[in-house]
């Protein structure tokens, strides 16, 4: 039994006691499996498609069920690129703050009055140097982009693998 | 009675980076700079002007003159640095290495909130004395000013008095080595250099 796999009722259910042949019990018991829903929702559903009633309600726990388990497999693929986002994210975040570090030491050494002021990179102008530094950071901003949209075709192709694969290869 | 002489002395003046029209200026500063590399421009007697020694900054390192002068510059244009110090630090006997002078200077950092400074030492007169520039935004209290002075200079005098007695000691253990038995000679005749050198040392307090 796959207890664990099925979902749950949409409405609220009330037992009733019914009596099948071993044959129907298993024929209803291979179809709820298939549609990997419970034995209830499974004799409910083709009680009403048998009774060709003109409402589709019948068909939303089946309907339900396939639809959880879609989004299951899917959650863990997903779970999984976010992981590894989360992950670079946090490692390229540590780095870039141990070098900021490193360089406001290195100021803070070589200027230890005014370091705080030397810092900082002015954009009114007024100083030539400064604003040769803010084009070259724009420049170097531009080319890290180009780089970094090449590197990204990779793991592209890597989504590409998680989500053709199996749930299993998956999580 | 009079007082004991003086190991080390550290003399100060204050320079306002102002033009006469009261507009930022550095250069009082450039002067001072100029003069203290190369000496006075009467000196030179048309000759190229040589640099009289390295310039230093407060983490040891040297400093090229024309990046002292920038420095300078930036310091009073840019970070609107309102006053200069220019401090001299002589001693009565000599033979510091340029690091003392810059320990020196560190001991008045707590008092002054000065850690950045450029300083050269001067070792081609009678004494040996380094002259340090440092910046300032306000004007240091002359209660402040006189308890940086002092800090300063109590540790020179202290560098001063370590390295006399190293320079003792090395002195009677040269003596007491073989070598500098057969040395005597030689030694009477440093001493009596020595004793040329103390008198030359009643001026040792070199004018700014």
């Amino acid at each position: 039994m796959r207890e664990t796999k099925r979902a749950r009722r949409a409405d609220k259910t009330y037992s009733k006691h019914i009596m099948l042949t071993e044959f129907g019990r298993q024929k209803i018991e291979a179809w709820a499996q298939e549609n990997e829903i419970n034995f209830s929702a499974a004799i409910e559903t083709l009680a009403l498609l048998g009774l060709d009633d003109e409402r589709n309600s019948y068909i939303i726990p089946a309907v339900r069920a396939t639809t959880l388990q879609g989004i299951r497999l899917s959650f863990n693929r997903i779970a999984r690129l976010l992981s590894r986002i989360a992950l670079e994210s946090a490692v390229a975040r540590t780095m870039a703050e141990g070098v900021m570090l490193q360089l406001v030491r290195t100021q803070a050494a070589a200027f230890p009055d005014d370091f705080e002021e030397r810092m900082r990179v002015s954009r009114d102008g007024r100083f030539p140097l400064d604003a040769r530094i803010r084009a070259h950071l724009a420049d170097i901003a531009d080319s890290v982009e180009q780089t970094a949209l090449a590197r990204i075709k990779k793991p592209v192709a890597h989504v590409n693998e998680l989500l053709a694969a199996g749930e299993e290869d998956a999580a | 009675m009079s007082q004991p002489q003086k190991g080390a002395i550290v003399r100060g003046a204050h320079i306002a980076n102002q033009s006469a029209k009261g507009n930022r200026s550095y250069a009082s500063v450039r002067g001072l700079i100029r003069y203290i590399a190369y000496g006075r421009y009467a000196d030179h007697h048309n000759q190229t002007p040589q640099q009289r020694d390295v310039w230093l900054d407060h983490n040891g390192r040297v400093v090229p003159h024309e990046a002292v002068r920038q420095w300078a510059k930036e310091k009073v244009h840019r970070y609107g640095y309102a006053h200069t110090y220019q401090l001299l630090l002589s001693t009565r006997h000599g033979g510091l290495p340029a690091a003392d002078f810059n320990r020196a200077l560190q001991q008045g950092s707590d008092i002054s909130r000065v850690w950045e400074w450029k300083y050269m030492v001067h070792e081609d007169t009678n004494n040996q004395h380094a002259h340090a520039i440092l910046f300032s935004k306000e004007k240091l209290p002359d209660g402040r000013y006189k308890e940086w002075q002092q800090t300063m200079q109590a540790a020179l005098e202290r560098l001063q008095a370590e390295r006399h007695q190293e320079r003792q000691l090395e002195l009677e253990q040269e003596m007491r080595s073989p070598a500098g038995v057969e040395q005597t000679a030689d030694l009477a005749t440093a001493d009596s250099l020595t004793a040329a050198e103390e008198v030359r040392h009643q001026g040792w307090e070199v004018g700014l």
